[in-house]
């Protein structure tokens, strides 16, 4: 939905959308499309006049950092999503990999950096056995990853009883350490969803990503690798899960196996749809994974601040997925409308 | 006491598809509607099954007028349609299809046993040989065809039955027990409209044919008068047209078929050489597009090897078959070939992507005028490179699908298409007849296969007639003629096929 964005004007080929009303009298229509915005520009000015806290430096802060795992994650599954699978394992793989890098720490005496390159790489084994079980066996992205959603959850309990805490220096400065005044993790992210962009606008294999999302068999057909592309988007959706598995450790100081990134799937796939990314596939902007990353991260912080209670707060980020996305639907339907009146 | 059809005429956005149709069925006489492609067959019945509403013309079942006809009402009246595309559920019994909708009950429940009788009857009222509990999906073409049929019947008093080329998809086997079903049909007075590419099942089965070209009724004769020569004659337009000049001289051989195998065809040997455009003629089901498929790699060959300049390649994937060099336009544009919601650059460049790109890194201005030059060649309308493709006309949809091996032919050395001007208008036809005429003059082996015997005469330096799924003549230059190709492909050359 949201298209106009930094990202867009460094892509020339190929807009993902139509574009905006000529005329510019279909302001609904332009309304529709930036929805996601302007929600987020009222959530912002409703929590800043309700609350003197929100427009803090330490609250815009705690925002970002929130916000920043869920973008990690959210950028290379918003990928999976575009090509028309998903991944709902990222949870799980998040809780492995945390564990993975504690227990190698804690347990095992490894340097502080060597323990999170490896759990990453343990995030990106995971991540690529889906992906292969996905291609390869032609059972539902759905199930398979339900089913490792599961697996890895019990795999991760069965390493350690209790969590392994105390990571030491070097892992508290990446989970709470500044950077330029910015915290660390919030650099990662950033470089992420860079990358994401780069790979979805600046590289050929994004063109594929849309292909596939669109129309497998056109995809297949034309020559594209249409079994391996989808399982390296599912090692770097481990990878980048891995990456969040260690950020999460280091911020809590602690990974705790039972606990550590449960549910986790469901904000990032929220966020990924709520940015405008259509879980049929074949559309969807790096901008609007962001869009939806930060809409709900401020929505979140905003009603925490306001003493929101929790079963409220899940009643409105449920809300605002569903409206967002119906907003979402009518835009695409009154663009394919207006493309049929032009044809005529 | 007839079907009798008057007076029809229809036209779709200025254009007269029906140009004052008449036709008469009556009782216990089976049918046969003929013409070429876009000829009005599938037009004329709509207009009977009530789906489409003629401008002028009537429609008199036993001396009384119809009137307005919408399809249920049509049904009601007792004429069934069976469509090519059958409407049975696979995932549900026999049983549960033949009631679908019209469930019988018992209170709020499900009357399965007397549904089971009234169904055991009606499959041995048409000798279908099928338990009651059994998946429709598991079962043949042929018999889904026939429950298709007793499923009409139980639903209406049928009067009329239209069979739109009903033994496209069957086996010999079971063709003739379609064929034995229509006798039977015949015998107890039903009016039987049957339309069919395979001109030899008329002499088997129809006692009247009714030739449409170009909206007008070009033959109305009965069979037992009828000369195969003046049928084809009919169909293809007189004496048909012939082939263009040929200055084409064909070099080396570059594809060579040798026994090929898959799904539903072969063995088949074909060779084409460079600068020769070859073209497969085939009635539906004869095996073209399978084999088309197969030779860019969407199915794997199950016996017999292709060469392609000399080398032996393995055709595992539509990838090996490109990186050998063999590209496909295939015949379904939307399933197959069109990404809708993506753009017109998207979907010309997008197998020329990593060949535009330095590295991993794409060239926007490369690409820029890659489409530019592409689209110029082949007049896209409008030149637009942001426009989605669903929302180009279909003509132009196809140019972008051809457009996207032409952007990167010089990869290429064999060119398929499989149907290439299917929905195509007559302009964008024009053009992409003209681009391959053009691809064969530098070097590129086009390979081309079409139900249209038009084309075929048009385009093809070299035409292999084709039916079940193996080459059965061939013909070159001027010896290709519409009357030819469908003399070859009904085997009238050696009398009635």
């Amino acid at each position: 939905m949201p298209d106009a964005a930094p990202t867009t004007t460094t892509r020339a080929p190929a807009p993902d959308s139509a574009p905006a009303s000529e005329d510019g009298r279909d302001i609904v229509g332009l309304a529709l499309r930036f929805a996601l915005l302007i929600g987020l520009v009222a959530l912002v000015v409703f929590f800043s006049i309700r609350s003197d806290l929100f427009l803090t430096s330490g609250n815009l802060k705690n925002i970002a950092l929130s916000s920043a795992v869920l973008l990690i994650i959210a950028v290379p599954l918003a990928l999976l999503v575009i090509m028309g699978v998903v991944d709902l394992s990222v949870g799980s793989v998040v809780g492995l990999t945390g564990v993975v890098t504690g227990l190698l720490i804690v347990d095992h005496s490894v340097p502080w950096a060597l323990a999170a390159l490896l759990g990453i790489a343990v995030g990106t084994i995971a991540g690529f056995l889906n992906g292969l079980l996905v291609s390869y066996s032609r059972l539902s992205p759905i199930i398979v990853t339900l089913g490792s959603l599961q697996f890895y959850r019990g795999l991760t309990q069965s390493l350690r009883d209790n969590p392994p805490a105390g990571f030491g220096h070097g892992m508290e400065l990446l989970g709470r350490g500044l950077l330029v005044g910015v915290p660390v993790s919030v650099w990662i992210a950033t470089t992420v969803f860079a990358i994401g962009a780069f790979v979805l606008y600046g590289t050929p294999w994004g063109r594929y990503v849309y292909a596939l999302g669109v129309n497998q068999e056109a995809a297949f057909l034309s020559g594209i690798a249409t079994r391996k592309l989808p399982t390296i988007i599912f090692a770097a959706t481990g990878a980048a899960a891995g990456l969040g598995g260690v950020l999460f450790a280091a911020r809590l100081d602690a990974a705790p196996p039972g606990t550590l990134g449960v549910g986790l799937e469901l904000d990032v796939l929220t966020a990924v749809l709520l940015g405008g990314v259509a879980f049929s596939g074949g559309r969807g902007t790096m901008f609007g994974v962001l869009l939806g990353v930060v809409f709900l991260g401020v929505l979140r912080n905003g009603m925490t601040l306001l003493n929101v209670s929790d079963h409220t707060q899940a009643m409105a980020t449920g809300a605002a997925l569903v409206i967002g996305a119906g907003l979402d639907e009518l835009s695409q339907r009154s663009q394919i409308l207006r493309s049929i009146v032009k044809r005529r | 006491m007839t079907l009798q059809i008057s007076g029809i005429i229809k036209s779709y956005g200025g254009f007269r598809v029906l140009r004052g149709v008449d036709m008469t069925v009556e009782p216990g006489e089976v049918h046969a509607l003929l013409g070429p492609n876009g000829a009005g067959k599938s037009t004329l019945i709509k207009c009977v099954a009530g789906a489409v509403h003629p401008e002028a013309g009537a429609i008199h079942i036993d001396g009384n007028a119809v009137g307005e006809l919408s399809p249920s009402r049509a049904f009601e009246l007792g004429i069934a349609v069976i469509h090519q595309h059958l409407s049975l559920i696979d995932a549900l019994s026999v049983t549960d299809n033949l009631f679908l909708g019209h469930e019988l009950r018992r209170g709020p429940l499900v009357n399965q046993s007397a549904q089971r009788r009234i169904a055991r009857d009606l499959l041995d009222q048409f000798g279908i040989d099928v338990p009651l509990d059994a998946r429709v999906g598991d079962r043949p073409i042929g018999t889904k065809q026939l429950l298709e049929i007793a499923k009409a019947w139980h639903h209406t008093d049928v009067k009329v039955l239209v069979l739109d080329e009903p033994t496209a998809s069957l086996s010999e086997g079971e063709t003739q027990r379609l064929f034995d079903e229509v006798a039977r049909m015949k015998q107890q007075g039903t009016r039987i409209i049957y339309t069919t590419h395979r001109l030899g099942e008329v002499f088997r089965i129809a006692d009247r044919v009714t030739v449409l070209r170009d909206g007008n009724v070009a033959l109305d004769e009965r069979v037992e008068t009828l000369d195969p020569d003046r049928l084809v004659a009919a169909i293809s337009g007189g004496g048909g047209t012939t082939g263009r000049a040929r200055t084409a001289t064909a070099g080396e051989v570059i594809l060579d078929v040798e026994e090929l195998a898959g799904p539903r065809f072969g063995p088949i040997s074909l060779q084409a050489r460079r600068g020769e455009i070859l073209g497969l003629y085939g009635v539906l089901g004869s095996g073209r597009t399978s084999l088309m498929e197969t030779l860019a790699g969407r199915f794997e060959p199950t016996a017999g090897q292709v060469q392609l300049n000399g080398t032996k390649v393995a055709l595992a994937n539509p990838q090996r078959a490109l990186r050998a060099g063999i590209a496909l336009v295939p015949s379904d544009r939307q399933r197959q070939a069109l990404w809708a919601s993506r753009s017109a650059a998207d979907n010309v460049l997008l197998p020329s992507f990593s060949l535009l790109a330095t590295g991993v890194l794409r060239r926007p201005s490369l690409e820029r005028a890659a489409f530019q030059t592409t689209a110029d060649q082949l007049d896209l309308q409008p030149p637009e490179a942001e426009r989605a493709g669903g929302a180009f006309s279909g003509g132009n949809q196809q140019k972008l699908i051809l457009g996207r091996w032409l952007a990167c032919i010089d990869r290429l050395s064999v060119l398929l298409l499989d149907e290439p001007t299917q929905g195509v208008d007559v302009g964008a036809r024009q053009k992409i007849y003209h681009v391959c005429r053009e691809l064969a003059e530098r070097g590129v082996a086009v390979v081309f296969a079409s139900i249209d015997t038009d084309e075929i005469v048009s385009l093809a330096d070299r035409a292999v007639v084709v039916d079940e799924g193996r080459p059965i003549a061939e013909l070159a230059g001027k010896d290709i003629t519409e009357k030819a190709l469908l003399s070859h492909a009904h085997q009238f050359t050696g009398g009635i096929g």
